[in-house]
């Protein structure tokens, strides 16, 4: 019988437990995870925080699934050092976990800069339920936050605190907000109806220093910009992007780059341990190399694929690219594989606005190498489609543009292969 | 499992799939007071590229790309009954689905709703609604073995 054992329990082992469960019942499945409770929706963690969603509705997938699946899962536990040769994991209780398998899907922690004054009370970052949790218990103090990041979890907190009705001003180095996804015209969009709801936008300039309350030095009082301006707050949201945790991996002997590296089967330099999530680099099928790509839809997938080989299958993992689709301030955005703002040299943009919508389509050659959706995302998927089939749009990319784009739009033999795929 | 086949050589355009969508998922069930008021929208939408019309409606994938990228779970397949089933209280809108559903049969249009729509399979039905009122057999239910 082998042992499987998982480090992390979010989405990359939900994933990993449904491709070995496809293929050994029998296995044991140890899952080590620091949290508390099952795994939840981490991209969601706004909308608990404004009250839209409980935290039974924040639960991801069934509650029942680890017991569905006969898996055991020690809650609220850390693996502190990875024996790879002798297979074997010690926790922070100092017990041993033995295994013949291994996952590490140990996810990515909030990047801080090295400045003075994070420990103040009134700090947070925003990327999982004891974060929210935190903030709200800070909410009846709270009247004016500083988010420093505009990037997707910058942008999301703010949102949420701005529906809480905080004062929210956002601090961005680059020139504009979510820059590494959109176009600098696409977020001009978000950010006129961010400025509409209040929000105070600041470019090109990061956070010095936080400063305490001149009657409470402990508490958050100000922040202090790279241009030596002060603003007041007594919120400070930290989201200047996150880093893959490979410590485990790294102190093991584990190849790292950025992140834990990972072949097409998500098996890492040593045989038999594998790596997913935010916490790999795996393959790009875009850029054709491996590279970090933090996406919720890709820890899953990259997990079902590790999970599968860990019980003896041989299944490649496609590869990822940079995707996200999002309601930002009420306007909903998607955007995939190249932008605008980071097409390669001799790309082609196609590109059309309108009041709060606008369309970009990225084109090397004849093939769509990324798009980006803002208002109107509906053939969104169709886009994906061409992207990720690698189809030749020459005959129709009069139409790639046309507002009505829909399946109909797309040619006979892709539209083929589409619902062969659905059906295999 | 229940499918849906199109057949695009036949399809008119008529949108009577819609319409029927529509006064199904209604809980009048009634055609003038469906259209009143609160009006659902319809899970399935004729696309066109004249002279070609294809009713488009989700094809509840065996391995369904909108259940793997969901954020939620909202987005779900039913193992027994092979349908992929979409839990509107769990959806938060965030539109992932739309961005993997290489049908574009996710269908959201801003202004209506925050909560995108797509096709249930009418479980309550013998025959789906759009099935059941398309005049031309363009689209046609086949029952299947097994999820």
């Amino acid at each position: 019988m082998t042992k499987y054992l998982i480090i992390g329990g979010s989405i990359g082992t939900l994933g990993a437990i449904e491709g070995i469960r496809k293929l050994d019942l029998r296995g044991e499945i140890v899952v080590v995870s620091e949290e508390r409770q099952t795994p939840y929706s981490r991209p969601s963690i706004g909308k608990y925080l404004e009250g839209d969603l409980s935290e039974a509705s924040l639960g991801f997938g069934s509650s029942d699934f680890w017991a569905t699946n006969d898996v055991k899962v020690l809650h609220g536990s850390k693996a502190v050092s990875l024996d790879a040769e002798g297979k074997r994991v010690q926790l922070d209780d100092g017990r041993f976990l033995t295994f013949d398998k291994l996952l590490l899907a140990t996810g990515a922690k909030p990047i801080l800069p090295r400045i003075n004054g994070l420990e103040k009370v009134g700090v947070h970052t925003f990327s999982g339920l004891s974060d929210v949790q935190a903030i709200r218990g800070q909410l009846s103090r709270a009247h004016q936050a500083i988010v420093v990041g505009g990037g997707l979890i910058g942008v999301a907190a703010a949102e949420a605190l701005v529906n809480l009705k905080i004062e929210v001003a956002v601090v961005e180095l680059r020139n504009w907000l979510l820059s590494l996804l959109l176009s600098r015209d696409a977020a001009a969009i978000i950010e006129g109806a961010m400025r509409q709801r209040g929000v105070s936008i600041m470019t090109g300039l990061s956070v010095k220093e936080v400063e305490g309350r001149k009657d409470q030095p402990s508490e958050v009082g100000k922040v202090v910009l790279s241009d030596d301006s002060r603003v007041d707050c007594d919120l400070v949201i930290m989201a200047v992007g996150v880093t893959p945790r490979k410590e485990l991996a790294a102190q093991a002997g584990v190849k790292t780059n950025r992140g834990i590296l990972v072949d097409r089967f998500m098996e890492t330099s040593i045989q038999g341990i594998y790596a997913c999530g935010d916490a790999a680099e795996g393959y790009d099928f875009l850029e054709a190399k491996n590279q970090v790509l933090a996406l919720w839809p890709l820890a899953r997938l990259g997990g079902r694929v590790a999970g599968s080989n860990m019980a003896g299958g041989k299944t490649e993992y496609p590869g990822g690219i940079s995707m996200s689709a999002m309601r930002y301030f009420g306007i909903p955005v998607v955007s995939a594989g190249n932008g605008a703002q980071t097409a390669p040299e001799g790309s082609e943009i196609l590109s059309s606005s309108s009041k709060n919508a606008r369309r970009e389509i990225v084109l090397v050659g004849d093939r769509v190498v990324g798009f980006t959706l803002v208002g109107d995302v509906e053939p969104a998927g169709l886009f994906l489609n061409l992207l990720q089939t690698r189809t030749v749009v020459s005959a129709f990319r009069s139409t790639l543009l046309d507002p009505n784009f829909s399946f109909a739009n797309l040619p006979e033999s892709l539209r083929r292969r589409t619902l062969m795929e659905a059906w295999a | 499992m229940r499918r849906i086949i199109h057949n695009e050589e036949v399809c008119m355009g008529c949108t009577l799939c819609q319409v029927n969508c529509i006064l199904a998922h209604s809980s009048e069930h009634s055609l003038i007071k469906a259209y009143r008021g609160m009006r659902p929208q319809p899970r399935i939408k004729l696309a066109q590229n004249r002279p070609l019309s294809i009713a488009v409606q989700c094809h509840h994938c065996s391995d369904p790309p909108c259940v793997n990228a969901c954020l939620t779970g909202a987005m779900h397949k039913n193992q027994a009954t092979g349908h992929v089933n979409h839990d509107r209280d769990r959806c938060t809108g965030c539109l992932t689905c739309v961005m993997a559903c290489p049908f574009g049969a996710i269908i959201f249009e801003p202004g209506k709703s925050t909560i995108p729509w797509k096709c249930d399979l009418c479980p309550d039905l013998d025959v789906p609604a759009c099935v059941a009122n398309c005049p031309n057999e363009a689209l046609v239910l086949e029952e299947t073995q097994g999820p």
